[in-house]
């Protein structure tokens, strides 16, 4: 008898134990440390503006910390499968992109898009750009595209990789006018900028932050921004590819995102707080700092967002033959 | 004599002790990093960056350049010591390094590792002091067919690298290049030759494939050689430091090898690598006793390893003088001046000439630093060969996977590294050198991208790779020295035929 007492006390507390657990879990989450997944090395513009947010953002998640983990590979693939690995208890969080989101899936042909994610919170929205030499024959986008006309196949331009952001919009541009643009593509924008300084190439297409100091010290200019709207932090004074006539927007965006399968109680709570992280004057002071072009949306966007990203980005990845 | 107060301003800023102590744990650092095999600069910095968010810029750069030009320096000894590249640019230093190690000679390897990177070190500091402005622009003249030319000059070097015969080189540097094609498609921007594998979608990783052909074969071969490999604890330790005679056969290689390591270290990519690969041709070339090199010849060490520290100067000044980084360590030295509200580019030197200054100055210094701290190092090192293999493998086994495994956070890459492991123990057992492989490796992407861009730019014509003056010497000169190589080669073959004729 007493014997069987022990038993069923045993066997009570391993099957009961952990569920109780659970039910007093659910009610105080987070009870552990977060790990936020960039897909890209350590140190590059996305790690960087993500560990600037965890810096300061353990006192609005219950005082647990949140780090950032590095996984890197298959252009992205690689960080977009592991956290949808089945880590959705909430405490994986994830730095998507345009390219991670958009492009890398069609590309790669994976099984998932962005609709295997639902969004915390929008953290960032860029712009690339189409960069010329001072010195060039044209100096505006209309007679880039003028001269284009007249000397068809004679402008190449280097990007930072093929099927990027900056080829893609360079090709939308081409597709919109007519004209024949030829892209060199190069190992990223330190080289695609070095091949255009160097006069190499007569353009080159990509991200303000490695182009922007070249335009201050006077070797280059700014033809036009891809985006829907002007990036008040770096081309406040470069009109849209829209203002200028032509139909194309590629906007950079970042969100932060959980893989779908996790409770709703835990995602109200991740809003909530990415919501006063992004309030807190210390971290978007910090994130100005590292020229990140800050933009917060709440999660109940994340649907709206993707669905007109993917309607202004699918016709070009066609276009290019991607 | 701008320059005379600029350089005083800079030791001004440096010697501060904060900004002292700050270089000193950079260049620990470093040290460390450059012995632990697989684990690099790159991943290092990274690791550190957070933590210089909240000191001063100045402080902050002074500590990372630390780590970058301190794995340099470390980077050589489990070369030597073990016939293990710390990193990339030490592999050379294996085929020399480790001989002398086996015949006793340890100390004076390590010694005249230290001392030549010193000399190269501060050397290339003075170079990257007076030359930083002009030679930033002449490195934009480097257009894509020329990137090819020199690439092709680089790749002809491999006739000059193997121990045994040349056909056997020369397949070695084809199975290289043929390694560095698996990956994405820059051109075309879509992966091949993954065979679908996730882990290969970015190629095969340069750290897996090292520690993998180094580390995990080296373990291998000597696990199936115990009764030879003893004999190797036994030989007597001769002298810790280099005599006047090894002094007078390194002092032409360290200073050679200084000069081709700055001047490559401005080009983007890879310049620590091919400059120290460069240097070991050179030397074999010009020396009196070229069938000696492979058997533990001092220049052979002196040479490439003076060399991958010239390039660690040479590769400050694009990203100093123009905001571009020549590499992954340089990039995240810019991400890291981003981060304390500097903009990297061209204004950077006018607008804040005290970052400058004030690492240049902590480079002096911090060379000196290194010099102080490895030459009583040597005589620990050289203890370590004493460490018995069966405690010693299990660590290097251990440091292989920890070395794979961080790079990229991705437990595949330690898959890689074992399969690169039983290939590199099988090529080693039938008489085949690493050593062209790793360079066709490092070269064949870069390579075959140069060739694409070119053609692209040159809207298919072959001729742009001859009409360009830069590119049409470096072609001339890389098919130079490959005939060169090749027609003894031949001879000596068919001569050997004549003979089994008759």
């Amino acid at each position: 008898m007493n014997r069987r007492k022990w038993i069923v006390g045993i066997v009570s507390l391993f099957t009961l134990g952990p569920l109780a657990a659970q039910a007093w879990g659910a009610e105080s989450f987070p009870t552990k440390p977060f790990e936020l997944v960039v897909p890209y090395v350590a140190g590059g513009s996305t790690d960087v503006m993500c560990r600037t947010i965890v810096a300061r953002a353990t006192p609005f998640l219950n005082n647990q910390p949140c780090v950032v983990v590095n996984k890197v590979g298959g252009g992205t693939v690689v960080g977009s499968r592991y956290v949808l690995d089945g880590r959705n208890d909430g405490y994986t969080l994830y730095s998507t992109s345009t390219s991670s989101m958009m492009i890398a899936p069609v590309v790669n042909k994976t099984n998932f898009t962005w609709k295997d994610f639902i969004g915390i919170c929008q953290t960032m929205l860029g712009s690339d750009a189409l960069y010329v030499r001072t010195d060039a024959p044209f100096k505006t986008l209309g007679q880039f595209v003028e001269y284009a006309k007249q000397n068809p196949g004679k402008i190449k331009y280097s990007t930072s990789g093929a099927g990027g952001s900056p080829h893609l919009s360079v090709e939308g541009l081409a597709a919109a006018k007519g004209i024949s643009l030829k892209q060199i593509p190069t190992k990223g924008d330190a080289e695609a900028v070095t091949a255009l300084l160097g006069g190499h190439v007569l353009a080159a297409s990509g991200n303000p932050i490695a182009y922007q100091p070249h335009v201050d010290a006077g070797k280059l200019r700014c033809l036009a921004q891809f985006g829907a709207e002007r990036d008040k932090a770096f081309l406040p004074n470069v009109a849209t590819y829209k203002e200028q006539g032509v139909d194309v927007v590629v906007d950079l965006w970042r969100w932060v995102v959980v893989p779908k399968g996790v409770a709703p109680e835990k995602i109200k709570f991740l809003r909530a707080a990415f919501l006063k992280i992004f309030q807190d004057k210390e971290t978007t002071l910090a994130l100005e700092k590292i020229q990140c072009p800050v933009s917060y949306l709440p999660g109940e966007d994340y649907e709206k967002i993707m669905m007109k990203s993917e309607a202004a980005i699918m016709p070009l990845i066609k276009a290019a033959g991607l | 004599m701008e320059l005379l107060t600029n350089l005083y301003q800079g030791f001004q800023i440096c010697l501060s002790p904060i900004n002292l102590l700050y270089c000193f744990v950079g260049v620990l650092l470093g040290t460390l990093i450059g012995v632990l095999p697989g684990i690099g600069p790159g991943a290092a910095i990274a690791l550190l960056l957070p933590t210089t968010f909240r000191v001063s810029p100045v402080s902050a750069i002074i500590m990372l350049a630390g780590i970058y030009y301190g794995a340099m320096y470390g980077g050589s000894t489990t070369s030597i010591l073990v016939n293990i590249p710390g990193e990339a640019a030490s592999v050379v230093t294996c085929i020399d390094g480790y001989q002398m190690a086996r015949q006793g000679r340890a100390g004076p390897a390590l010694g005249i590792a230290a001392f030549g990177s010193f000399i190269a070190g501060t050397l290339s500091v003075v170079g990257l002091m007076i030359l930083a402005v002009p030679l930033s622009n002449i490195a934009l003249q480097f257009g894509f067919p020329e990137y090819f030319a020199i690439m092709c000059l680089g790749l002809s070097i491999v006739s000059y690298l193997g121990r045994g015969s040349i056909f056997k080189s020369l397949l070695m540097a084809a199975l290289g290049v043929s390694l560095s094609f698996v990956g994405m498609d820059v051109v075309v921007g879509k992966p091949r030759f993954d065979f679908g594998l996730l882990v290969l979608g970015d190629g095969v990783g340069l750290i897996p494939l090292l520690m993998g052909l180094f580390g995990i074969a080296e373990v291998f071969s000597n696990i199936e050689e115990k009764t030879q490999a003893r004999e190797i604890f036994q030989t007597k330790i001769k002298g810790l430091l280099p005599t006047v005679r090894d002094w007078k056969d390194s002092l032409g290689a360290i200073t050679r090898g200084s000069l081709l390591g700055f001047f490559l270290g401005i080009l983007p990519g890879g310049g620590a690598v091919v400059s120290s690969f460069v240097s070991y041709a050179v030397e074999k070339k010009i020396s009196k006793h070229p069938e000696k090199f492979g058997t533990g010849v001092i220049e052979g060490v002196a040479g490439p390893e003076s060399a991958n520290n010239a390039a660690t100067g040479g590769a400050f000044i694009p990203l100093f003088v123009l905001g571009i980084p020549s590499n992954v360590a340089m990039a995240l030295l810019l991400g890291a001046l981003m981060i304390h509200g500097l903009q990297p580019g061209p204004l950077l030197l006018q607008q804040h000439p005290e970052i400058f200054w004030g690492t240049v100055a902590s480079m002096y210094i911090g060379n000196g630093m290194l010099l102080v701290l490895n030459l009583p190092l040597i005589g620990l090192w050289v203890k370590l060969l004493k460490v018995p293999y069966k405690i010693l493998f299990p660590m290097i086994l251990l440091f292989c996977l920890i070395g794979a495994y961080s790079e990229n956070n991705n437990a595949s890459d330690m898959v890689v590294m074992l399969f690169f492991g039983f290939v590199g123990y099988l090529l080693r057992k039938y008489g085949y050198d690493l050593a062209p492989l790793v360079l066709a490796f490092v070269l064949g992407r870069q390579m075959e991208q140069a060739f694409r861009q070119s053609l692209i730019l040159s809207d298919g014509s072959f001729l742009v790779f001859f009409t360009r003056p830069i590119s049409a010497v470096a072609m001339a000169l890389a098919t130079f020295l490959l005939v060169s190589a090749l027609i003894p080669a031949f001879k000596k073959k068919r001569e050997k035929i004549e003979v089994e004729e008759i």
